[in-house]
């Protein structure tokens, strides 16, 4: 009876003294996997420019219908997102519109947890999704 | 005539004369196509239509090939569909794979294709030649030469469809590329753009795109003329992306066609400019204001006028591009509401001519649309420029004389791009339009029987002694040989229809021109010939705001109340969606008029130069932004539908009348239940009201020659200005025409510039009793001798102002055309 | 003076002035004439000399400072013996009364004995070489318009169709169409107005009969245009000639004008109540203008470019009314079919291929020049008996025809005869009549590669297998012959022969992957040195 209990303790013991595998979350986050599906982010050529050209794809791809873009064509017919919006909330992450995309402009980052206080924050605009300004949050 | 053929062992029953393709389609049976359109003769270009015939030795073309009796026919044999998949790889060799960025990704019928064959990858590579990108023949389109596949729809549809040729293929073989040949003919209709299977050309008008999957796309009712053309508006977000006509291509009167103003000036309705807000005037400043103030505003105004003055002192002008919807609740609310007795519509402008001379015409044998141009033997065109005016009718006439090879007759003042399809050009001078006509009643139908029958014959008859035709070939200067071939061509075609342009009815002795014309139609008619009769309307609902004005009746004219404002006798006018200042002759005249008013209310969408001068304004909403009916050019009802919500606070005519009856309590009721069983009421199922068959009847018409020689003085022929004007008030403010950016042209012929004086370019007054205006014409053949020819498309010239404020005496049209100016050099 | 264009490249136009200063000078009785070109190419410049009396002389190679000894000999009533090519001493220009020139110098061979003239019926070039063709009297003396009166005064339009029917005449075009049968179709139109067109787009290159047609004897063309346009109904006629073709467009304006000022062309001519208007159009050159609905679309000022048929110009063509068109050597034969008979002419050549044909023998071959022989003629009389084999002695190898787009025939195959049917059997067309001599020492993939380099040139543009279809295999070649290409490139090349031969739209397309197709079939172990890893 009594070994069973020592057994248990011994155990408990032992985990006293070994490396916690807890992180202090959120003052420390875990590391991800390289093909981590996290919140969206827009890349940018060499210039600083975002790369989307508004084809569409991923708002048509999108199974839960939370991509917002409306395409314009500027005075050289060049295509650009004259309106571009993820609502963050009603997004799966599934990745989808990362696998459409035909120019690589959209990626998805290792962020994976995303609060604010109004419902507003989480529309990610172009220029969020450019300065990701919510990986400081 | 009918053959037998069998395809794929389907046996059927075939019109002769048709090819195999149109025949399979007929019957369900698919061959693939990307260059052939149902609208052009065949092409034969992109060769993916091939099929086998039994003993032929070679595939052939399905789009080209006629049906024989008794051939058999396979579309599917391995032969073809290797055939067609190779051709196919030598298409795609050259195309760019730009979908993601190309408009057409969605639409694209070579992304149909490729995914229908199933090309993935194929064994031929080539590189296009590098080439300098020439500016399309229009500011409107965007050419992009490596998407394009040369099917050649676009060369074929400018050159059979819109007969501009301003475009065609340049260089050879694998350099060929759509070149634009002759961008000075080019209308910027954009039919081109519409037939392009891929993105090679694409809309450069606004910035905004939608995706098919995006965007909605709703047919209606193009509410920019009279000929109701139908068309598909794409929207995203409650605005107008672009007008397609994919899906109504065998849906007349247009079949798929559309100008410059229902493809490209669309975006007018979701300007920046619009007004949304009413507003008040207060110590000459606007205020705005909510839709209960406002309609509080009206209410006071009215009441007070009518008071002091009594109802007659009202007036209420309507435009006639309003819904029959809307022009009820208005013609409800003032004459059955308010009890004022003058309430006008501007169809007074274009129609009320036309109007009466359609019960002289009610005993004939007709057409009854424009369909019937193709079944015409003969089309005569008079008084105006139809490409300018009503493109698409100009469209259908080209298609009939390809087709059918009809003759066309051209009766103008100055020369037309239809005169390069005419049997017979009759170029005459301004205002001897009557005499024409009657010259070719009396040439060509005076020894007939069948005219004798008709009443009225023996009275006008007599008036037809002094128009023989040297008489008339005289004073109207117009070629002898062209009067008589046109007289044979009147004389041998069994029917024939009549294409009246705006000119006639606007111009001095308005009302007798169009008499005149109406009478060689009843001439035609009495002498066993099919005949039809097409005025061409300036405004969508034309034939709407005039059936309904005449139910209504009584009361003074658009142009009378506008005198009697000048006089003092109106106190009071409300002006809906019209913009006399800017229709009227006489500007200064018709401003004074404005002034004198102790209230002057206006609801509009736009702030023209007549709400400038309001005391209150309500904004309105456009035609993209209701639901009702217009009764077009061929008196049919076309419906318009709601394809996108009204702007802000907007909103429609009717709305705004039935809001403000119910404020003041009158004991009218607009429901939109009751104003739909008034309509019904006033129209038929399909359009106009018909009665009875009535007999043929000839009118008696009264002609004054106007003096021609005077030193220095030449005709001032504006063409068809109040069609051009007319896109001052709302399609102005479309992006399009800021690209298009036409001045205006004043055309003076160069003999007249010797005898004048005046250089190419240099800068001169033209002045009349009522103002002057400086201006720079251009040389040119198009003008005749004595005529200073005004062509504006797109912007207001100023020479409104230079006509005296003169009516018909019978229509009581307001005159704008046929007045003598006189040149000085500055 | 031979002076067509080929003369004058030879330096014939340096001989003539200097024959004229010389005459001049010595004050001569002699008076010295321009005429068309017999078609011996390889003996230009020609001079023909006619002492009265004596039969007409031909001498050959003529220069410059021959001049002297001409014109010594001819003062003396002889001519040189040592430039003299042949004698004529009677000739019959068929549709007039034959001409005698006299008898005499019996050591200069005789026409009919020169092996190059010797297997040759001249019916299209009767006249040419012999008659001036810039002045309408001497056409009219060699019995020149008299098939017109014949047919104006004593012959129903449908009788001269019946005739043209009854002669077997095909068209000389190249798709050998019975002509009558053609006219036919266009009578039938009911319209106002009807049209002839006189096809002188002549593009092949190499080919240049049409050309010498013009130049040599271009009342011929008014004549027989003039015809045809009775035959048909049509009161307007258009010369489309090409603008690369400055003498013959001089030449045809000057016959025209002449043709007008003796009541030939215009108004109720012979008396007869029949008008006709002739009018020349310029070509800018292209070669896809040969193809009929090209033509009629740069005539109306459209750019050259085929359109399906139908409606074909019979029912539809220029200006939409309904137009006939022939090529310049079936509109010259018609006057000879009136005078003579359609039974005469059916009895020259072969079955089913009446008449004779204009060959322009160029190349390889020793005797190069324009010869015309009987349809059916094999091809090995044409090479080896007129053209006498290779240049220098070397074997031929093939011959070409029918321009750009016809087929090369292997000399195995030589004993063809030279009509339509029997060219297509080989692979080849008759075409314009080109026929072009390859030798040993020619390469085989190159000249495929010339001929696609040429007609992809000269592709339209409007249908997608010849436009894309012949660039690429011009890739194709070029990637042979520069040894990178294998076995796979020369499959791919056959199949898209392939498709471009069935699908094209017009005849340019149609035929144009004949010179590679019949070379891969007939020399095909060319093709397979050229390989990769072959070498």
């Amino acid at each position: 009876m009594i070994v069973p209990l020592i057994k248990g303790l011994k155990y408990t013991l032992g985990r006293f003294f070994s490396k916690p595998i807890t992180i202090q979350y959120p003052e420390e986050r875990r590391e991800v996997a390289p093909r981590w599906r996290g919140i969206h982010y827009f890349n940018v050529d060499e210039n600083g420019m975002f790369k989307c050209v508004a084809c569409g794809l991923c708002a048509a791809v999108c199974p839960s219908k939370c991509i917002k873009i409306t395409a314009g064509e500027d005075e050289d017919g060049v295509r650009y997102p004259m309106e571009y919006e993820i609502n963050a909330i009603r997004c799966i992450y599934c990745g989808f519109c990362v696998e459409a995309c035909p120019v690589d402009a959209i990626r998805m980052g290792s962020k994976y947890d995303f609060t604010d206080y109004h419902r507003e924050d989480f529309l990610l605009t172009i220029d969020r999704l450019v300065t990701q300004d919510y990986l400081d949050k | 005539m009918t053959v037998h053929i069998t395809i794929n062992g389907k046996e059927i029953e075939a019109e002769k004369g048709k090819t195999i393709l149109e025949v399979a389609r007929e019957n369900g049976i698919y061959i693939p196509t990307l260059c052939y359109h149902s609208h052009l003769h065949p092409i034969g270009s992109c060769r993916l239509c091939v099929v086998d015939i039994e003993g032929y030795p070679m595939p052939m073309a399905a789009c080209t090939t006629p049906v024989m009796d008794g051939i058999k026919v396979h579309t599917n044999t391995g032969r073809v569909l290797k055939m067609r998949r190779q051709a196919m790889e030598l298409i795609l060799v050259n195309h760019p794979l730009d979908c993601p960025v190309c408009d057409k990704g969605g639409e694209c019928r070579l992304q149909d294709l490729a995914y229908e064959f199933g090309i993935a990858e194929q064994p031929f590579h080539a590189k296009k030649p590098e080439r300098e990108h020439v500016p399309f023949s229009t500011p409107l389109i965007r050419q992009w030469y490596d998407r394009c596949v040369l099917c050649l729809r676009c060369v074929h549809v400018c050159h059979e469809l819109v007969g501009n040729a301003a475009i065609d293929i340049k260089e050879t073989g694998y350099r060929s590329v759509i070149y634009p040949v002759a961008p000075e003919r080019c209308y910027s209709c954009g039919e081109c753009l519409s037939v392009c299977p891929v993105g090679a050309l694409t809309e450069a008008v606004n910035p905004l795109r939608g995706r098919i999957w995006q965007i909605e796309r709703k047919q209606t009712t193009c509410g920019q003329c009279g000929v109701g053309c139908q068309m598909e508006v794409s929207t995203y977000e409650n605005k107008p992306v672009n007008i397609k006509t994919d899906d109504v291509t065998e849906e007349g009167p247009n079949y798929g066609s559309l100008c410059v103003r229902g493809r490209f000036f669309y975006d007018y309705v979701s300007s920046e400019e619009r007004l949304t807000e009413p507003k008040i005037k207060k110590a000459e400043e606007w205020v705005s204001a909510g839709w209960d103030e406002a309609y509080e505003n009206a209410i006071d105004h009215l009441r007070e006028v009518m008071k002091a003055h009594g109802p007659d002192s009202i007036g209420f002008i309507a435009s006639a591009r309003l819904l029959n919807e809307d022009l009820v609740a208005l013609f409800e609310f003032a004459k059955n509401g308010l009890n004022v007795p003058n309430v006008d519509t501007s169809s007074r402008i274009d129609l009320s001519a036309h109007g009466t001379s359609l019960t002289a015409l009610k005993g004939a044998s007709s057409f009854k649309d424009l369909d019937g141009l193709l079944d015409s033997d003969l089309i005569v065109i008079a008084g105006g420029d139809l490409d300018a005016t009503a493109q698409i009718v100009a469209n259908r006439i080209r298609v009939a004389q390809r087709l059918h090879d009809t003759k066309v007759i051209t009766i103008n003042s100055y020369k037309t791009r239809l005169d390069e399809i005419s049997d017979a050009i009759l170029t005459c001078n301004s205002g001897t339009e009557i005499p024409v006509f009657n010259g070719l009643v009396k040439a060509a139908f005076e020894g007939s029987d069948g005219v004798k029958k008709v009443s009225g014959w023996e009275d006008f008859s007599k008036q037809l002694t002094d128009y023989s035709a040297d008489a008339v070939c005289d004073a109207a200067q117009i070629d002898r040989e062209m009067f008589e071939t046109a007289v044979a061509l009147l004389k041998e075609s069994a029917s024939v229809s009549f294409v009246s342009g705006g000119g006639l009815g606007q111009t001095t002795e308005g009302s007798q021109k169009v008499k005149a014309f109406a009478n060689l139609a009843v001439a035609c008619a009495a002498s066993g010939k099919k005949i039809g009769w097409l005025p061409v309307t300036a405004y969508a609902n034309g034939w709407g705001a005039l059936a309904i004005q005449t139910i209504y009746g009584g009361g003074l004219s658009y142009g009378e109340m506008i005198q009697a404002a000048k006089e003092g006798k109106i106190k009071a006018l409300v002006v809906v969606e019209e913009d006399p200042i800017a229709t009227l002759p006489d500007t200064s005249y018709v401003k004074e008029a404005l002034d004198n008013l102790d209230f002057l209310m206006v609801i509009d969408l736009f702030e023209t130069e007549t709400v400038k001068k309001a005391d209150l304004f309500i904004p309105s909403c456009s035609f993209m932004e209701k639901s009702g009916t217009f009764i077009n050019m061929e008196g049919k009802k076309r419906a318009v539908n709601q394809v996108l919500d009204p702007m802000e606070k907007t909103r429609a005519v009717g709305v705004i009348f039935s809001d403000i009856a119910e404020k003041m309590k009158l004991e009218v009721e607009l429901t939109p239940e009751v104003i739909q069983k008034k309509v019904s009421e006033i129209l038929d199922q399909d359009g106009l009201k018909t009665e009875g068959k009535d007999a043929l009847a000839f009118f008696q018409i009264s002609y004054q020659a106007t003096r021609m020689e005077e030193n220095g003085h030449l005709f001032l022929v504006p063409t068809d200005l109040h069609y051009n004007h007319h896109y001052g008030t709302d399609e102005v403010h479309a992006s399009a025409i800021e690209k298009l950016g036409k001045d205006p042209e004043y055309l003076i012929n160069p003999k007249d510039a010797a005898r004048l004086g005046v250089e190419d370019g240099s800068t001169v007054t033209i002045k009349t009793e009522r103002g002057e205006l400086s201006i720079s014409p251009t040389l040119s053949d198009e003008a005749k001798e004595g005529h200073l020819v005004v062509r504006s498309h797109y912007h207001d010239t100023g020479i409104l102002a230079l006509f005296p404020f003169e009516m018909d005496d019978e229509t009581k049209t307001p005159f704008t055309g046929n007045v003598l100016v006189k040149l000085q050099k500055s | 003076m031979g002076l067509a264009t080929c003369g004058i490249a030879a330096g014939g136009d340096r001989v003539y002035t200097a024959l004229e200063a010389a005459i001049r000078e010595r004050g001569l009785d002699v008076r010295l004439a321009k005429v068309g070109c017999i078609g011996y190419c390889r003996e230009e410049p020609l001079v023909n000399i006619q002492i009265p009396g004596k039969p007409l002389v031909i001498l050959h190679r003529v220069t410059e400072e021959d001049t002297a000894a001409i014109l010594d000999a001819v003062a003396d009533g002889d001519v040189p013996r040592e430039k003299a090519l042949c004698q004529i001493d009677t000739w019959d220009p068929l549709v007039g009364d034959p001409l005698t020139f006299g008898i005499g110098f019996k050591d200069i061979p005789r026409y009919e004995e020169i092996p190059y003239f010797a297997p040759q019926k001249k019916i299209v070039l009767r006249d040419a070489g012999l008659t001036n063709p810039e002045d309408i009297e001497e056409y009219i003396a060699v019995g020149g318009y008299r098939a017109l009166h014949k047919a104006l005064t004593q012959m129903t339009p449908e009788a001269v169709i019946d005739e043209v029917i009854a002669s077997g005449l095909r068209g000389r075009g190249g798709a050998g169409f019975p002509t009558g049968m053609k006219w036919n179709f266009t009578k039938k139109e009911k319209s106002l107005q009807k049209y002839i067109i006189c096809n002188a787009d002549e593009g092949d290159p190499g080919a240049y009969m049409n050309r010498n047609e013009m130049e040599s004897d271009p009342h011929m063309i008014l004549e027989g245009m003039l015809i045809g346009a009775y035959a048909i109904g049509a009161r307007e006629g258009i010369i489309y000639v090409r603008s690369e073709y400055p003498l013959a467009i001089e030449r045809l304006t000057k016959a025209m004008d002449e043709a007008r000022a003796h009541g030939l062309l215009g108004k109720d001519i012979f008396g007869s109540g029949f008008s006709f208007e002739l009018t020349l159009a310029e070509g800018a050159g292209a070669f896809v203008c040969g193809e009929e609905t090209a033509l009629i679309a740069s005539i109306e000022g459209k750019t050259g470019r085929p359109r399906p048929r139908p409606p074909f110009p019979a029912q539809k063509g220029l200006w939409g009314m309904p137009t006939n068109i022939n090529n310049v050597e079936t509109w010259t034969n018609i006057p000879v079919i009136i005078q003579k008979g359609g039974g005469w002419f059916a009895g020259i050549g072969a079955e089913k291929n009446s008449g004779t044909k204009v060959y322009s023998l160029v190349g390889e071959v020793d005797r190069v020049g324009l010869v015309e022989v009987p349809l059916g003629t094999p091809i090995q009389t044409l090479v080896y008996d007129i053209g006498n084999g290779g240049i220098d002695g070397r074997e031929i190898k093939a011959v070409q025809t029918g321009g750009p787009s016809g087929g090369c025939i292997p000399a195995s195959l030589f004993d063809t005869p030279m009509d339509y049917e029997h060219l297509t059997a080989v692979g080849s067309i008759m075409g314009s009549g080109g026929v072009v001599v390859m030798d040993e020492t020619t390469s085989m993939v190159d000249t495929a590669r010339f001929f696609i380099g040429f007609t992809n040139e000269e592709s339209c543009g409007k249908c997608v297998p010849c436009r894309e279809g012949l660039k690429h295999m011009l890739m194709i070649l070029d990637k042979i012959l520069s040894g990178k290409a294998t076995q796979s490139d020369l499959d791919l090349l056959k199949e898209l022969s392939g498709i471009i031969k069935k699908t094209s739209l017009c005849g340019l397309g149609q035929t144009a992957p004949n010179p590679v197709l019949t070379t891969l079939k007939y020399f095909k172990n060319e093709y397979d040195a050229y390989l990769k890893g072959a070498k």
